[in-house]
């Protein structure tokens, strides 16, 4: 049986991957619920915020500069991706977006061998973020509770706009009927684009510090991906709150997998995932 | 689209006729009775044609191009630079892609030599194919053991490494320099399995202790869970070593150091050259002091390195030279060693019987062939080390010359030709 200092320890492990989880599948999902596409680019958009974030760093040598611009310029390339490509394809068959978001990815996973070549590279944290913080007696990297705390505060900042605000308002009844809310008179194209810029931004923003607490390379958009999906999946398509949730999930099953079933770490987040979709197949939250 | 009836023959005219009878008499009168000596000087003068099947899209790209550029110096500064004829496939690192592009170099352009793919299950499977083709293949990197032993092929040369060459020669060096307390990682495949249970033997035969062994997933990028485990195993490890392959390793590297492992003086060794000039520049300063083995380093300071260096320096001058350009070379020198040897004809049997025997210093120093194909290369410690600003993987301890046996008891098993 672990020690209590070790599960602590897992669970601080477990949540830092959550809360990187929490940005990269928010948009996804809420790009889901709004737009109506399972947008396979996402993890592309939290990989060229990565190497974009890498580059804006060696440019400027400030980590806040590639935090703040690179999911800036991800954002502007989002809105044009959508306005040009997707935006067609609305009302058809939801299988020619589904397509056209798998073929972009491929586009930008060769973009970004043309431009940065296919060698791994990192973006270097702030040296007033590295070093320790004690949590109750155990040392914890201060970037990885930076994330958290910049991850949580992000994700709370979300949840009282879509909760609180008139345009989350709008959102939410986006979120369960789209028509009604055109019939208000809401420009709800200009509602589409807006979420996915948005979702595209959070996902640069995970690029960014995931770049900085693992590596940028050409296939981790597969890896981002990967793990968004399976926490928008358990956490319920379209919802927020799921997706804050399905992360929890994910990071701690990560983390305490490894741990105590060492050779099945990976099998065990499928293995929470198949448990709870035979439970509720709709995933664990249904509302935004 | 033609109306034409495509299932009837066409009729001949007495144009086509005319042609066909004119063309068919020059080939006659070009290979006519001329005396042999003729036809030597023409096979000397035609086209080499060298077919690479590698990694030409996806992240391994890059070895694909690299090595690829030390294979086209190593024939620019060869007589043959103005008969050569390159011709370049994408293995995609899948076998099946792989062997159907060898097929495809061999049987409908007629390579002479072909070169191999990077991936260890693909270099097997071409290796089959050409030794059933007889036709002579050298491999930059797949480094798969079981071509060192019990699927080696008289016509398969290992110019790299195999991945047993470059890991288990460091055991010893471990233990005597680093400690006896080790911890074993490796990625969660072949390679990964292969080299953490070769080390684990090699340690307790050595009078090491393993302390404990973790297999993250190939792809893994948070290695948290696993740094968990470091720290709580006891006694605490002196080392962390093992093989944790490519971008991963550069993650676990920026992680070893964030969660304190490198502060608290345990030291990581990785196999395989993982810390390149490349890798350590992108760990940066978390991954200073960490060790590695492997065959060649652009800081070697022997006289053969320094004129390569010099050399690609001209040839491309945009290029950080690592490894990938250093094998690259080596294939490509051995190739033109081949020619030289049969009288500048790609005769593959007479290049064979000349290539297993060379002994040349090349960028990686002295190196030769086993009676099995497999190289015998120099192998070195390296260690990442700051030079100025830039993070450099600096040779520190060389190890001597290490090959790949192909007896029974060898990694791979035995080897007949």
């Amino acid at each position: 049986m672990a020690s209590p200092e070790v599960l602590l320890t897992n669970l601080l492990y477990g949540l830092t991957i959550a809360s990187a989880l929490v940005l990269i599948s928010s948009g996804l999902s809420l790009i889901f619920g709004i737009v109506g596409v399972v947008n396979f680019a996402h993890g592309s958009f939290g990989m060229l915020g990565a190497y974009l974030g890498f580059s804006l760093v060696m440019a400027t040598g400030s980590f806040w500069a590639a935090l703040l611009l690179a999911p800036l310029i991800v954002t502007a390339g989002a809105i044009v991706m959508e306005r040009l490509t997707l935006r067609p394809l609305y009302g058809l068959n939801p299988l020619y977006q589904l397509f056209l978001t798998f073929a972009l990815s491929l586009v930008f996973s060769n973009l970004v061998l043309l431009v940065w070549g296919g060698d791994t590279v990192s973006i270097p944290t702030p040296s007033y973020l590295r070093g320790f913080v004690s949590i109750f007696g155990i040392a914890y990297p201060t970037f990885r509770l930076f994330v958290l705390v910049f991850s949580a505060c992000l994700a709370a900042a979300l949840w009282l706009f879509i909760g609180r605000s008139a345009w989350g308002a709008v959102l939410r009844a986006g979120l369960h009927n789209m028509e009604m809310v055109e019939a208000f008179g809401i420009n709800t194209r200009a509602l589409v684009t807006a979420v996915f810029a948005v979702g595209a931004g959070l996902a640069a923003v995970a690029g960014v510090v995931m770049g900085a607490m693992r590596s940028v390379n050409p296939e981790m958009d597969l890896d981002l991906i990967t793990s968004a999906l399976v926490v928008v999946v358990i956490g319920g398509l379209g919802s927020f709150r799921g997706a804050v949730i399905g992360s929890l999930i994910l990071g701690t099953a990560e983390s305490f997998g490894a741990q105590l079933l060492p050779g099945l770490a990976k099998f065990v987040v499928w293995i929470v995932m198949a448990a709870i979709l035979l439970w509720r197949p709709e995933g664990l939250v249904k509302d935004a | 689209m033609s109306q034409r009836d495509q299932s009837r023959p066409s009729p001949v005219t007495r144009r086509a006729f005319l042609k066909a009878a004119s063309g068919a008499t020059a080939a006659a009168a070009l290979t006519g009775p001329f005396p042999a000596s003729v036809n030597v000087a023409r096979a000397q003068s035609r086209e080499i044609k060298i077919g690479i099947v590698s990694a030409y899209s996806g992240v391994f790209s890059v070895i694909g191009k690299r090595s690829e550029l030390g294979i086209r110096l190593a024939f620019e500064k060869s007589k043959y630079r103005d008969r050569v004829k390159f011709f370049i496939e994408d293995s995609q690192v899948k076998p099946d892609v792989a062997v159907q592009k060898a097929q495809r170099l061999v049987e409908r352009e007629g390579v002479d030599v072909l070169v191999g793919p990077v991936a260890g299950h693909e270099a097997l499977a071409v290796s089959e194919y050409s030794k059933s083709k007889k036709k002579l293949m050298l491999l930059v990197y797949g480094g798969n053991v079981k071509i060192a032993g019990d699927s080696c092929s008289r016509y398969t040369f290992m110019v790299g490494h195999t991945i047993w060459s470059v890991s288990v020669p460091v055991v010893p060096w471990i233990l005597e320099t680093l400690g006896k307390d080790v911890f074993l990682m490796g990625s969660d495949y072949i390679t990964g399995k292969d080299i953490v249970r070769w080390m684990d033997e090699g340690i307790k035969k050595g009078g090491g202790r393993v302390v404990g062994t973790a297999f993250p997933p190939l792809g893994n990028a948070e290695f948290a869970p696993y740094i968990a485990q470091i720290k709580n195993a006891s006694p605490r490890p002196k080392v962390v070593t093992g093989f944790i392959g490519g971008s991963d390793l550069v993650a676990l590297a920026k992680q070893f150091d964030e969660f304190g492992l490198k502060r608290e003086g345990i030291a990581m060794v990785q196999t395989i050259g993982g810390f390149s000039d490349v890798q350590a520049r992108a760990i940066g300063e978390a991954g200073v002091g960490h060790y590695d083995i492997i065959h060649y380093s652009r800081w070697l300071s022997h006289k053969e390195n320094q004129d390569f260096l010099a050399d690609f320096k001209k040839f491309a001058p945009d290029e950080l030279v690592d490894d990938a350009h250093a094998l690259g070379y080596d294939v490509g020198t051995s190739i033109v060693y081949g020619l030289d040897a049969a009288g500048g004809v790609p005769d593959n049997e007479k290049m064979i019987d000349a290539i297993v025997e060379r002994r040349w210093v090349g960028p990686r120093g002295e190196s030769s062939f086993g009676p099995n194909h497999a190289i015998r290369h120099p192998t070195y410690v390296r260690q990442i080390q700051k030079v100025g600003n830039e993070y450099r993987s600096i040779p520190i301890k060389p190890l001597g010359i290490t090959g790949t046996p192909g007896d029974a008891a060898g990694p791979g098993g035995l080897c007949k030709l």
